[in-house]
C-alpha cells in the first residue's frame, strides 16, 4: 500500500467510528454507504483488478437476496444459511459468466454487455415467476431480532454489520491485492496474451475474480434483503446498483484497494443529502444534482480521487490505470 | 395469421429501432464509445416535440424537421464539452459520464413534465391500415416508413460521400486517417452531431409510437446497445439485423410465450449471439 | 531547404526518444535515415507528420515554422508520411483508399485525374481497385499505401519501413516503385532497415542512435563499416 492508501484508510476509520455519534437518520445513511463500498470494493477486484468489468453485477445482488429470502419466506430457514447458499450460488454464476467470457474470447465492453444481459435476463424472470413473487416482490415477516435472523434491532446494530461486510470485502481486496493472485489479476487485466505466455491461466484468473466478487456481492444482497424485509425485482436485479458502484469506484480510483471506498464514502452521503434537502421540494432536483456531480467528478479526476492525490502528493507508486490506450 | 401479425409488427418494430439504434453504431465505430445517454437524448426529442405540440400546436412531423438540427447541434457540443476532454481515457469513464449526462436529462424532463406517460399526436394518429391483412397504426406505418428513408439516406452517404468515405476512413484507421490530412477530431464530433440528430428526426416521428417517461431513456439504450451488439458494432446493414432480430424475436415473444417472458427473448438472443457468434463479437472487442 | 529541422526533442511520457535532432532535405533530393531498432526513426517521422508534439526545437518546411500546424495541416502543406505497417483502410476498396489520399487536392476532377495517373503509375493496383484492402497481401497494401500517399501530389514523401514483412519479390516491386518516384522528381525521405535498398535509392544519409545524429553523410561515403559502427558501437 502506499503512504496515500495509508492515509485514506485512516481517514474511513476516523469515518466509520463517527456515526456513534449521529442520529440514527445519518446512522441509516453510514449503513447504506458501508455497503455500497463493500459492493464497490467487490466490483473493484473483478473489474480493477482483473479488468474483468461487469454492468450486471444486479444479478449476484439479487442472487443473494432472493436465495435467502425465499427460503426465509418459504420454509423459514436461517439467513445464515441463505447467505452461505446464496453466495455460492453467485460465485457459481460468476464462474459460468466468466468462463463464458473467456472460452468465447468476449472481452472489454462486450463482456460487460454480456453481464448486464444476463443480470436484465434473470431481472426479467423473477419479474414474471411466481414463486419468487414476480413483480408485487415479497414482503419478508420480521424474526426475532437479532444476529440469528440478520434483522438488527437499532440503526447502530444495522451499521456495525454493515461496516463488518465492508471489512470483509476489505480484507478481501486487500488480500488479493497484496499477494501473488493480485499480481496475476494486474498481468491478466494489462496484457492476457502476455500473462498466458508467462504461464497464467487467463481463464481461472477470471473466474476467480467474478466467483470473489460475485460472492461477496451476494452477501451485501442478503444483509439488504433482511435489512429492508422486502424483495423486489427492480431494486436488486436492476442495473442501479452496477451504475452506483461503479461510478463510486470511478470516482475513487479503479484498481486501487481504497479507491471504491473513499469514492462511495463522499458521493453516497452526498446523495442521500440532495435527496433530504431537495428531494421534497422539487421532484428530481436531487437526481440531477447527483447526475451532475458524477459528470464533474469524471471530468476533473479522471483518474480517480486515489489516482488524483497520489499524483499530486508524488509519492504513490500507481498501478496503472487499466485500459488506458499506450501512447 | 397470428404468425403473420407479428412478423409484420416485428419487421415494422425492428426498422424503427434500426433508424433508432444508427446513431449508437456511427459513434461507437467512429469514437469507439458507447452512449449510454442515447435513449435520454431519444426522450428528450420526444418531449420537445410533445412540447411544441402542446404550446404551439405544432404536429411532430413537421417539429422533427426543427428537433433534428438542434439535436445535432445537441450531440456536436456535448463531444466537445464532455467527450473529447476524457476519450482517451479508461472506457469505463466515458460510460460513466454519459450516464451521469442520462440522470441529468431524466431529472430535468421530471422537473418540467412530470413523471406522466405522455405520447404527441401527429395527424395519422388514431387511425389504422391493414398491411398483409394485419390491422396496424398508421402512426407506425408512418415511423416505419420514415426508417427506411432515414436508413437509406444515410447508407447512401457513408458510401458514396466524401464525408462518409472520411467517417469510414477514421473508424478503420486513426492513424491512417491523420496522415491522408483527415482532421479526425473534426470527423468525430460531426459524427456525435450526427448521431444525435437523428434522434432528432426519429424521436418526434415516435411519440405516438413509444410512451414518453421521463426514465425511458435507460431502456432505450439498452435495447439499442444490445442491436449494436448483435449487428456486430460496424455497419448499417449489421445494425438493420440486428434490430429486425430484436424487433422480431420480442414482438413474436410476447405472442407465443406466456406472461412477460417474450420480454426475455431478446436478451436470451443477445448471449446466444455473443456465444456462437465471435465474429461480431470480435467487431466489438478490436483495440478500443 | 524544403525540410529543416534544428535541435528538435520528442519522447512519450516520461521517455525522451529524440535529444536534438538536425536534419535537412533539399527539394528533390532522396534522402535516408537509417540506425537500429529504437534509435527514434519512426518518432522522427511522427514528429514531422504532428503525431507526436515535439518539445523543442523548430521543425519548418518550405520556410515555415510549422510547429503548432495538425497533422491534417501539414498534409495540405505538401508533407505526406507513409506509415510502418501499412495502415491501409482495410474496411474501404483500394479506390476509395487512393480518393482520400487525394484529400489535399480541393476539386473533385483533379483528384480523379490524379486516381487516373495513379492507375497508369500502378497497373496492378487499377486490377485490384474495387477490392477491400484489408483482403490483400502485405506487398499490395504497400503499393496501395504509396500511391495513397502519391495522390496528394506531395512535396515530400515520408515512408516509414516500406519494406519491412515483405517477401523479397515484393520488395524488389516496391524498390521499383521508389526509384519510378525518385526519377518523377518528387523528394522523398525514407526510414529503412534494407541498407541496400537505401544505397540503391537515397543520395545522402542520416544514421541515428539513441536518438541522436551520430552521422550524416553522402550513401557513398556511408561505407559498410561506418554503418555497422554507427549500429553496434
Amino acid at each position: 500500500m502506499t503512504r496515500v492508501e495509508y492515509g485514506a484508510c485512516l481517514v474511513v476509520l476516523l469515518g466509520a467510528l463517527a456515526p456513534f455519534w449521529l442520529g440514527s437518520y445519518w446512522l441509516d445513511i453510514a449503513f447504506l454507504t458501508a455497503m455500497y463500498a463493500g459492493i464497490a470494493s467487490a466490483w473493484n477486484v473483478a473489474g480493477g483488478f482483473s479488468g474483468t468489468a461487469s454492468f450486471g453485477h444486479g444479478l449476484f445482488f439479487g442472487i443473494g437476496a432472493y436465495t435467502s429470502g425465499a427460503l426465509f419466506y418459504h420454509f423459514g430457514t436461517s439467513p445464515w444459511l441463505g447467505l452461505v447458499l446464496g453466495a455460492l450460488l453467485a460465485a457459481l454464476a460468476g464462474v459460468v459468466i466468466a468462463w463464458c467470457g473467456v472460452r468465447y474470447s468476449i472481452r472489454g465492453l462486450s463482456f460487460a454487455v454480456l453481464t448486464l444481459a444476463f443480470a436484465e435476463i434473470a431481472w426479467m424472470f423473477v419479474s414474471t415467476f411466481e414463486p419468487l413473487g414476480a413483480s408485487r416482490g415479497i414482503s419478508l415477516p420480521p424474526g426475532a431480532p437479532g444476529l440469528a435472523s440478520l434483522q438488527f434491532p437499532s440503526a447502530r446494530a444495522s451499521f456495525l454489520a454493515g461496516l463488518a461486510f465492508l471489512a470483509l470485502c476489505q480484507a478481501v481486496a486487500w488480500t488479493v491485492h497484496v499477494t501473488p493472485l493480485g499480481f496475476r489479476f494486474r498481468a491478466v487485466r494489462e496484457n492476457e496474451t502476455a500473462a498466458q505466455a508467462m504461464g497464467i491461466n487467463p481463464v481461472l484468473v477470471r473466474v476467480t475474480a467474478m466467483a470473489l466478487s460475485g460472492a461477496l456481492t451476494a452477501i451485501a444482497g442478503t444483509i439488504y434483503a433482511q435489512y429492508l424485509l422486502f424483495l423486489d425485482p427492480r431494486t436488486f436485479f436492476g442495473p442501479d446498483v452496477t451504475i452506483k458502484v461503479i461510478l463510486f469506484t470511478l470516482v475513487g480510483g479503479i484498481g486501487s484497494v481504497w479507491g471504491p471506498v473513499i469514492g462511495a464514502a463522499l458521493l453516497y452521503p452526498a446523495g442521500e443529502w440532495l435527496r433530504a434537502a431537495f428531494g421534497g421540494q422539487v421532484p428530481g432536483l436531487d437526481i440531477l444534482f447527483y447526475g451532475s456531480l458524477v459528470m464533474v467528478c469524471c471530468l476533473t479526476f479522471p483518474s480517480g480521487i486515489v489516482g488524483t492525490i497520489g499524483r499530486l502528493v508524488g509519492h504513490a507508486k500507481r498501478s496503472p490505470t487499466p485500459g488506458t490506450p499506450a501512447a | 395469421m397470428l404468425f403473420v401479425a407479428g412478423v409484420v409488427q416485428g419487421i415494422v418494430l425492428g426498422i424503427i429501432l434500426a433508424l433508432v439504434t444508427s446513431g449508437m453504431t456511427l459513434i461507437y465505430r467512429v469514437t469507439g464509445i458507447i452512449n449510454f445517454a442515447h435513449g435520454a437524448l431519444m426522450a428528450v426529442a420526444m418531449y420537445l416535440a410533445f412540447d411544441l405540440q402542446r404550446s404551439w400546436g405544432v404536429d411532430p412531423l413537421l417539429s422533427s424537421l426543427a428537433i433534428g438540427p438542434l439535436m445535432a447541434i445537441v450531440g456536436w457540443t456535448l463531444f466537445q464539452v464532455l467527450i473529447r476532454p476524457i476519450r482517451r481515457q479508461h472506457h469505463l469513464l466515458a460510460i460513466q459520464v454519459l450516464l451521469g449526462l442520462a440522470l441529468v436529462i431524466e431529472a430535468l424532463l421530471l422537473m418540467r413534465y412530470g413523471a406522466d406517460m405522455r405520447t404527441a399526436e401527429n395527424v395519422f394518429s388514431g387511425r389504422f391500415t391493414t398491411v398483409l391483412g394485419v390491422g396496424i397504426e398508421l402512426t407506425r406505418i408512418v415511423a416505419f416508413i420514415v426508417s427506411v428513408l432515414g436508413l437509406t439516406a444515410l447508407g447512401i452517404a457513408l458510401r458514396r460521400s466524401d464525408w462518409g468515405r472520411r467517417l469510414r476512413a477514421t473508424a478503420a484507421d486513426e492513424m491512417a486517417a491523420h496522415l491522408v490530412g483527415i482532421s479526425v477530431t473534426r470527423v468525430e464530433a460531426w459524427t456525435w452531431g450526427i448521431g444525435v440528430a437523428i434522434l432528432g428526426f426519429v424521436g418526434p416521428v415516435l411519440a405516438d409510437v413509444f410512451k414518453m417517461t421521463p426514465d425511458m431513456g435507460l431502456r432505450y439504450t439498452i435495447v439499442a446497445l444490445m442491436i449494436v451488439i448483435i449487428g456486430g458494432g460496424r455497419t448499417m446493414l449489421g445494425t438493420i439485423v440486428g434490430g429486425l432480430v430484436v424487433g422480431l424475436s420480442e414482438t413474436l415473444g410476447l405472442l407465443y410465450l406466456p406472461g412477460s417472458y417474450g420480454g426475455l427473448m431478446p436478451y436470451a438472443l443477445l448471449v446466444l449471439v455473443l456465444v456462437v457468434n465471435p465474429r461480431a463479437t470480435l467487431a466489438m472487442v478490436r483495440g478500443r | 531547404m524544403l525540410l529543416e529541422l534544428d535541435a528538435v526533442s520528442a519522447g512519450y511520457g516520461k521517455i525522451v526518444v529524440l535529444h536534438g535532432v538536425s536534419l535537412a532535405v533539399d527539394g528533390g533530393e532522396c534522402v535516408a535515415v537509417l540506425g537500429s531498432n529504437n534509435a527514434g526513426k519512426s518518432t522522427l517521422l511522427r514528429v514531422i507528420s504532428g503525431l507526436v508534439a515535439g518539445r523543442g526545437g523548430r521543425v519548418s518546411f518550405d520556410g515555415d515554422d510549422i510547429g503548432p500546424d495538425s497533422p491534417g495541416r501539414r498534409v495540405s502543406r505538401g508533407l505526406v508520411q507513409v506509415p510502418e505497417g501499412r495502415h491501409v483502410f482495410a474496411d474501404l476498396t483500394v479506390e476509395e483508399n487512393l480518393l482520400l489520399g487525394g484529400l489535399r487536392l480541393r476539386s473533385g476532377a483533379r483528384r480523379r485525374a490524379r486516381l487516373a495517373e495513379m492507375y497508369d503509375t500502378f497497373p496492378l493496383v487499377v486490377r485490384l481497385r474495387h477490392r477491400q484492402a484489408g483482403t490483400l497481401s502485405g506487398g499490395e497494401q504497400q503499393l496501395v499505401v504509396i500511391a495513397r500517399g502519391l495522390m496528394a501530389e506531395p512535396k515530400i514523401l515520408m515512408l516509414d519501413e516500406p519494406t519491412l514483412g515483405l517477401s523479397p519479390v515484393a520488395v524488389d516491386g516496391v524498390l521499383d516503385v521508389l526509384l519510378g518516384i525518385r526519377k518523377a522528381g518528387t523528394t522523398m525521405v525514407v526510414v529503412e532497415q534494407n541498407v541496400q535498398l537505401c544505397f540503391d535509392l537515397c543520395s545522402r544519409g542520416y544514421v541515428l542512435r539513441q536518438g541522436r545524429v551520430v552521422m550524416a553523410e553522402s550513401m557513398d561515403r556511408l561505407s559498410a563499416d561506418g554503418l555497422k559502427r554507427a549500429y553496434f558501437a
